[in-house]
């Protein structure tokens, strides 16, 4: 049984939170996203995000740069290799929970 | 949402299920968010529609400084189009192998037909080919980029 990490068989607690889940995923399909375009492609406040971004940043498994673009600076997210790796991985292990092999 | 630490314990096959839904949305909602706007393929249309006004400069000292100020306006204008658009999408595209594949097959015909229409003009002083080629390239970025997207959100 596993409960926090990298288990063997990719099922990783630290992505599996929900909004943790979904940032993982839209990163995943992107090379990089903007913190604000983020909070409003999943709908949360910028407090509740920036929680679920330092777990992850705290893991190696999300990364920011920070640009000043007029005057306003921007946040910029990417997925880790460890991240990207992990996040597969979890994907991987629930399409075994749920009995599909997938691609 | 606050507290939306998990358990610790497996999910059923439902949860697990509902999870890769919700990660398969995320992933189709960034998708549409990339998909670039009419104005981008207009204006790189616009800007590749322009560019033989480059070779019809007279080759005089003022023509190369002209061809010079010419391709860096040019190029400028390139860069803030496609800064714009990452820049209001607020995200970067990411390319898979099959993608990068097929960008890489694109620029080669493109190069090899505007090397074509280069050789025309320059070897057999036929001034239509750079022409011909920079505007049915531009109408193909207006007509591809247009249609692509209304048949990806359709």
């Amino acid at each position: 049984m596993t409960t926090t990490g990298e288990p063997a068989d990719g099922f990783d607690t630290t992505i599996h939170a929900p909004n943790r889940l979904r940032i993982c995923a839209l990163l995943d399909a992107v090379e990089s996203a903007e913190f604000g375009t983020v909070q409003q492609q999943l709908d949360v406040s910028a407090s509740v995000l920036s929680k679920h971004i330092s777990v992850l940043m705290d893991a190696g498994y999300v990364a920011q740069n920070k640009a000043v673009r007029d005057t306003r600076q921007r946040v910029w997210l990417h997925l880790t290799e460890t991240g990207r790796t992990a996040y597969q991985a979890h994907v991987a292990a629930l399409r075994a929970i749920v009995g599909d092999p997938g691609d | 949402m606050e507290t939306e630490e998990p358990s610790g314990r497996r999910p059923t096959p439902e949860e697990a299920r509902a999870a890769l839904q919700a990660a398969q949305s995320a992933q189709t909602d960034a998708a549409a968010a990339l998909r670039p706007p009419w104005w981008y393929f207009a204006s790189l249309a616009a800007l590749v529609a322009v560019s033989p006004l480059a070779t019809q400069l007279p080759s005089t000292v003022a023509g190369i400084t002209a061809f010079i100020v010419f391709m860096l306006l040019w190029l400028t204008a390139f860069g803030m189009t496609l800064r714009l658009f990452i820049s209001r999408a607020g995200l970067v595209p990411r390319f898979s192998r099959e993608q990068t594949r097929r960008v890489w097959l694109c620029m080669i015909a493109v190069g090899a037909l505007g090397t074509a229409a280069a050789v025309l003009k320059l070897g057999f002083d036929q001034n239509w080919a750079m022409i011909a080629f920079a505007e049915i390239l531009a109408v193909a970025i207006l007509v591809i980029g247009l249609f692509g997207g209304r048949r990806a959100s359709a």
